[in-house]
C-alpha cells in the first residue's frame, strides 16, 4: 500500500531524494545534478531527524488516534486567540523567507515531537487518558490510592432500562477468531460448550450474539 | 484551484522529509501473519462486571454460575466501596481472556457491556499498556490508553440500572511462577 502523500511530482521526487527510498542508479544522479535548494533541504531534515532520533526512545509511543486528536483539537480550541491581531510587522525579504520558511517548520517539527517527550508520559503512571464519543459523557479519570486502582468513572451515561435483563456469562479465553470468521466464546466450567458468538458490522461494532 | 507558491510548498516539504526519515530510521513492526493462530498471548486478564447496589437482596438478573476466589472477591468489593458509594458489589460476569500481542482482545462477560483491549506494550512492573474500547451494544461509550498491572486493576464505572450501577473491571492475573 502506498501511504506517502500525493504530491507534485517534483516534491515527491524531493521527497524520495532526501528519503534515500529511489533506485540507487536515480540517487546517485541526483546527487550530482540537484538544484543547490535540493541539497539545502537534505541538510535540514536529516539535522531535524538527527535531533528528534537523539532525543526520542527507540520506541515512542503515540496516543491512540481518537485520543490524540481530540487532545490536539482541545489544544487548538484553548490557544487559539479570539481575533487575530492586526500586523505591523515588515515581512522578511523574499529571499530571507525562501531559506527561513522549511527551516522553521522543521523547527516546529522537531519541538512538537521534543514537547511530546519532555512533557510527563501519561503512560508511566497507571492514570488513564480517555475519550468518550458522546460529547454528554464525561469521563473522570484518576488512580485512587484508596482502592489503588486506576478509576475511569463515566457521567451521564444513559441508564439502563430496569425492564432490561443483562445478559451475563463466565466463560473462557478464546483465541482470535479468522479473519473474516467470527469468535466464539466457550463455558468456563470445561464444558467447551459455545456461550456467545462475537461478529462485527461493517462499522466494526461488535455484535454478539448469546447461545441458548 | 491554485497551486502553492514554492516557498509555502517548501514549508510543507521539509517537514514531511524529516517524519519520513524518522520513521524510516526505526525497524516496522512486523506485519501480523493471514492466520490468526498460534496467537502470542502477553498476559491474562480478568474482566469482572460488578451489579453496585445498595440492597444485598436486589435479585439478580438470570446468569450463568460465575465464581471467583473468594479472598479475591471480598478484597475487590472492598475497593471497589472506596471508589462507587455503594454497599454492595454483586459478581454477575466473568471472562477470563489472553491479551494478544499482535491482535484485538475482546472481553465479554455480558452481552449488554464489553470491553476491547489493544496491547501496546509493555510496562513497568509486569503491567500492560493497553488500549481500552468500553462497549455498550452498538456504542462505544470510552476509549482510554492506560495501564493495567497485577494488583492494580481499573475500574470503568457504567451505567445506571435497577438503582444501582454496573461496574466493569478489568485486573492483570499475576504471572504463573
Amino acid at each position: 500500500m502506498n501511504d506517502e502523500p500525493n504530491l507534485p511530482p517534483n516534491d515527491e521526487l524531493l521527497l524520495r531524494w532526501i528519503d534515500r527510498s529511489l533506485p540507487e542508479v536515480q540517487l546517485k544522479a541526483l546527487d550530482l545534478s540537484a538544484p543547490p535548494a535540493w541539497h539545502e533541504q537534505r541538510a535540514a531534515s536529516q539535522l531535524t531527524g538527527n535531533l528528534l532520533r537523539s532525543s526520542l526512545p527507540r520506541t515512542v509511543e503515540l496516543p491512540s488516534p481518537d485520543l490524540l486528536t481530540s487532545r490536539i483539537m482541545e489544544a487548538v480550541q484553548r490557544d487559539a486567540p479570539a481575533t487575530a491581531p492586526a500586523s505591523n510587522i515588515t515581512p522578511f525579504p523574499s529571499r530571507f523567507r525562501q531559506w527561513f520558511a522549511p527551516l522553521a517548520s522543521a523547527a516546529l517539527v522537531a519541538a512538537g515531537f521534543l514537547l511530546w517527550n519532555a512533557k510527563p508520559h501519561p503512560r508511566s503512571s497507571p492514570v488513564a487518558e480517555t475519550y468518550t464519543p458522546d460529547s454528554r459523557v464525561i469521563a473522570r479519570a484518576y488512580f485512587s490510592d484508596d482502592a489503588d486502582a486506576t478509576v475511569i468513572d463515566l457521567e451521564n451515561l444513559e441508564a439502563v432500562p430496569d425492564s432490561r435483563e443483562i445478559r451475563a456469562f463466565n466463560i473462557a479465553s478464546a483465541d482470535p477468531a479468522a479473519p473474516g470468521e467470527p469468535q466464539i466464546f466457550y463455558a468456563a466450567n470445561g464444558s467447551r460448550k459455545p456461550v456467545v458468538v462475537l461478529s462485527h458490522d461493517a462499522a466494526s461494532a461488535p455484535h454478539l450474539r448469546a447461545i441458548p | 484551484m491554485t497551486s502553492p507558491s514554492p516557498s509555502r510548498r517548501h514549508f510543507l516539504t521539509l517537514p514531511l522529509a524529516a517524519l519520513f526519515s524518522f520513521s524510516h530510521a526505526f525497524p516496522r513492526p512486523p506485519t501480523p501473519p493471514a492466520t490468526p493462530a498460534p496467537a502470542a498471548a502477553e498476559a491474562l486478564v480478568d474482566g469482572l462486571l460488578f451489579f453496585a447496589s445498595k440492597d444485598a437482596t436486589t435479585p439478580l438478573p438470570k446468569e450463568d454460575k460465575v465464581t471467583l476466589d473468594p479472598a479475591v472477591a471480598q478484597s475487590l468489593s472492598l475497593r471497589l466501596a472506596k471508589v462507587f458509594k455503594f454497599p454492595h458489589f454483586h459478581l454477575i460476569g466473568r471472562h477470563t481472556q489472553k491479551v494478544f500481542k499482535e491482535y484485538e482482545s475482546w472481553v465479554v462477560p455480558s452481552k449488554d457491556l464489553c470491553l476491547k483491549i489493544d496491547f501496546q506494550g509493555p510496562a513497568e512492573g509486569g503491567g500492560l499498556h493497553v488500549h481500552l474500547q468500553l462497549w455498550q451494544d452498538k456504542k462505544v461509550l470510552v476509549k482510554s490508553d492506560t495501564v493495567i498491572s497485577p494488583g492494580q486493576p481499573v475500574f470503568l464505572g457504567g451505567p445506571k440500572w435497577r438503582g444501582g450501577r454496573l461496574v466493569f473491571v478489568v485486573m492483570q492475573q499475576a504471572p504463573a511462577k
